[in-house]
């Protein structure tokens, strides 16, 4: 077996603000235990003060545990040899400097790496290419939207070909195509040189699109590890179908026990929920087309997203 | 030993290399800079009148050598513990315990830099505004040369007190209330307003004596005069290397108190 990217052992982290009584303080992680295999794209869930950023800080080496043990592909995190194998993306901070162009910030944090020469020079032009930044290149920082911005942030998180990424909410503040696109690059660049990938973000549709495995945590405390899909549970079985009909004349089907009618805010649109557990999408779609017959103009069925499920699991937390 | 003398030989070329990074950044964003530019020739116009007025010509420079003194204290002490590179320091704190090269090599580099890039800007308009106060380009030219000469070592100074306060930052969270008074002081204390040597007995001998006067008065008399004051080249470089130590030895514990201290932020 592979050794792991990441190995988590016993981490814990207090932060003591009151030196005559450190026990007072709660631990921000508490006990932490987990371990990423090369290539695996996994996402850290937690809601705001969960644990999720002093976890990452405490990989890279910004803050030491208080106890516990984190290696990074065997090297005690924070020291130069795992350090070098780690690329860092902050949505919150920057690595680049404003009055600079971009070239010169990335031949700067090249070097920090110890990536200099013919090899500096190739690796910028290959990552420009393949994130769409060359003509960005010549311009200072300063000039750049915040979507071009984060595009060079992960250029200049990946230039030393870091066998893992640690990406705290990298498409923070981005709109809807500047998101996609960052994350449609993340995963060509993933699937192209078989990084692993460890994501924070409270943008679920982030998560869904990188990541198939996720670790939630709450104060501090591993909650769920498992596959995106069996953190939904109970929840993965159930299906929202929404009826339009061709006239507001048309009741909806009444509340039965396998199919429940849900509120709705226009006459016209009918919301159902099943669980395909108890009752089979077919039967259920055959049960709502026989009552509108003529009347059914549309009908659509989703899933309930990533962001409900969770909502749910941090309401159970009392978060 | 082979391989040491290699990866010092790279780490040297890298720190030169982020020096020169940030020395280019002072030319990058002339305009954040430009009230200390335009307000230069005022300073240096200024603090001369008020010389005049106190000392009366009574002093040890002539007039030409005093615009001349104050020309050069104002260069040195207009980009003395410069917030922006304080602050650029400091913010770079965090990610550098994450990143493979160590903070002190490269905030010193950067502020060793940044402070060269500032200075050489000055000397510049140094150059060009000198000659409008009626001193000949030979005599300007002159002093900028030998300005230039100590500009290396006064660097080294500079940035270990940007070094210094930069730590400072992290370990207090905030350390600009600190900076003025500093400054003040050594403005106040080296020589800035006017030439040590003018100043009356005891307090010439005790000032000569102090820090702030390597690092302002003797530079700028070097600069005018050619000559340090009553000390030879090797006694200031001697003086200059113990104030380094000292602050070097200063710098190590606070960024190490920073280190310690930095565990106490939230994540």
């Amino acid at each position: 077996m592979s050794q792991p990217s990441l190995l988590v052992k016993n981490l814990s982290k207090r932060f003591i603000r009151d030196k005559r009584r450190p026990q007072s303080e709660p631990d921000a992680v508490s006990n932490l235990n987990f371990s990423i295999l090369p290539g695996e794209c996994v996402a850290f869930l937690g809601a705001n003060g969960a644990g999720k950023s002093t976890t990452i800080k405490m990989l890279c080496g910004i803050l030491r545990p208080s106890s516990g043990e984190a290696l990074v592909s065997g090297h005690p995190a924070g020291s130069q040899q795992a350090n070098k194998i780690l690329g860092l993306v902050f949505g919150t901070r920057s690595q680049l400097y404003l009055h600079m162009s971009v070239i010169q910030c990335f031949d700067l944090i090249a070097e920090i790496y110890y990536v200099t020469g013919s090899e500096k020079q190739n690796r910028i032009r290959e990552l420009a290419q393949l994130f769409h930044v060359v003509d960005l290149l010549p311009r200072r920082v300063r000039t750049l939207s915040l979507g071009q911005r984060m595009r060079c942030e992960l250029i200049a998180a990946l230039i030393h070909r870091p066998r893992i990424l640690l990406a705290d909410e990298p498409t923070i503040g981005l709109d809807v195509v500047a998101k996609n696109q960052l994350r449609e690059l993340i995963r060509r660049w993933q699937q192209e040189e078989k990084t692993t990938l460890m994501l924070t973000s409270h943008d679920l549709s982030d998560v869904e699109a990188l990541c198939s495995r996720c670790i939630l945590i709450d104060k501090g405390i591993k909650r769920f590890d498992g596959p995106l899909a069996e953190l939904k549970g109970d929840l993965s079985s159930i299906r929202r179908i929404q009826i339009t009909t061709a006239s507001a004349d048309r009741g909806a089907l009444p509340s039965q026990t396998r199919l429940k009618l849900l509120p709705s805010s226009e006459s016209y649109v009918h919301h159902y929920e099943l669980s395909t557990l108890e009752l089979p999408i077919s039967e259920g779609l055959a049960l709502l087309s026989s009552h509108y017959g003529d009347a059914l103009q549309d009908i659509s069925i989703s899933e309930v997203t990533l962001e409900e499920v969770l909502g749910h699991i941090y309401s159970e937390y009392h978060v | 030993m082979k391989y040491t003398i290699l990866k010092a030989g790279k780490s040297v070329r890298f720190h030169l290399k982020h020096g020169l990074f940030n020395f280019s950044e002072q030319f990058s964003d002339l305009t954040s800079g430009i009230a200390g530019f335009l307000l230069f020739p005022f300073y240096i116009w200024l603090i001369t009148k008020l010389w005049e007025k106190f000392n009366a010509y009574q002093g040890n420079y002539t007039l030409q050598e005093i615009l001349l003194y104050i020309g050069i204290t104002e260069i040195l002490f207009m980009t003395f513990l410069s917030p922006t590179s304080l602050s650029r320091s400091s913010a770079d704190f965090s990610l550098s315990l994450a990143r493979p090269r160590s903070w002190l090599g490269m905030s010193f580099s950067g502020l060793y830099g940044r402070c060269l890039g500032s200075r050489i800007t000055y000397i510049i308009i140094f150059i060009i505004i000198m000659p409008l106060f009626g001193i000949k380009v030979l005599d300007t030219l002159n002093v900028a040369i030998r300005l230039c000469y100590l500009l290396p070592f006064l660097g080294i100074v500079q940035a270990m007190f940007g070094l210094g306060f930069a730590s400072g930052q992290v370990l207090w969270a905030e350390t600009s209330y600190f900076v003025i008074p500093v400054s003040k002081i050594f403005l106040a204390l080296g020589g800035v307003f006017g030439p040590l040597t003018d100043f009356g007995e005891s307090w010439r001998t005790v000032l000569l004596k102090l820090p702030p006067s390597d690092i302002f008065f003797q530079p700028a008399h070097y600069c005018i005069k050619g000559e340090f004051y009553h000390i030879s080249k090797a006694t200031w470089a001697g003086r200059i290397v113990a104030i380094c130590f000292f602050l070097w030895i200063a710098n190590l514990l606070f960024y190490r108190q920073a280190r310690l201290h930095h565990q106490g932020y939230g994540g």
